[in-house]
């Protein structure tokens, strides 16, 4: 079985990463993975504002990253509450501040 | 003058204000949302009334059942449970038996509720304590407790 549309997702991925990634995460390690990073606003019980801090990358990076490391981005220590693939090679990793 | 239960509520405020956990941080009404900067944080909310008219005259004695609502709002890493309990004991110990300075027959602890939330970049706790207030007012004089 072939799957055509793979090889161009991949290709797409890496210039998307490319572009626009705008920060650098830290995970220790010497692992040190270019993605995209942001703080978009978000609420909570309607009443408490704030951010919801997350790192885009590629699934493949950071394969070995697990709930609960922690990585450093823009001088900001961050733990990884969650990890959200999207099942096209990319991997939201929700964070918390450490 | 107004209502009683506007009475109450601004009472209930000025007995919660500059307790161990939220100091100052206590709100009776928001038109915005709540920042990292004002938590920990007690907000005051009355959720409903239920009127019984006491007596039949042409100004009957209302007595009121006030629910009244306090959250505790505390946003941590650790012991966040603790946090929540400790505003709960603080609040509780205020409020539990008060006539809110002879506004009311008396004020008492009916229910807790405690929810947290991961969203943000720390987790939120959240403890609703909900009072019953009994409290009497005439039937015309919403804004003079008896």
């Amino acid at each position: 079985m072939t799957a055509p549309f793979a090889s161009i997702e991949e290709r797409v991925n890496a210039a998307i990463y490319s572009h626009l990634a705008n920060a650098s995460g830290d995970f220790g390690g010497g692992l040190v993975v270019d993605g995209m990073f942001n703080l978009p606003p978000a609420d909570v019980f309607g009443v408490i504002a704030g951010n919801s801090p997350v790192f885009v990358v590629s699934e493949s990076e950071v394969v070995n990253v697990s709930r609960g490391d922690t990585v450093t981005i823009n001088a900001v220590s961050y733990s990884i509450t969650d990890k959200k693939p999207d099942g096209i090679g990319n991997v939201s990793l929700m964070l918390a501040k450490a | 003058m107004s209502h009683v239960r506007s009475q109450i509520r601004s009472a209930v405020q000025t007995a919660l204000m500059g307790l161990a956990t939220t100091g100052n941080q206590v709100f009776a009404s928001r038109t915005y949302h709540l920042r990292d900067d004002d938590l920990p944080a007690l907000l005051i909310k009355t959720e409903s009334e239920s009127v019984i008219e006491v007596t039949l005259s042409s100004d009957a004695m209302m007595t009121r059942e006030l629910t009244l609502v306090v959250e505790g709002y505390a946003k941590a890493n650790d012991a966040l449970d603790e946090t929540l309990d400790d505003i709960a004991d603080e609040v509780e110990s205020e409020l539990n038996e008060s006539t809110l300075d002879g506004l009311c027959r008396n004020c008492i602890i009916e229910s807790t509720e405690i929810g947290f939330d991961d969203t943000l970049d720390q987790p939120v706790g959240r403890i609703s304590l909900t009072f019953k207030i009994v409290y009497f007012t005439g039937a015309s004089t919403p804004s003079v407790a008896l």
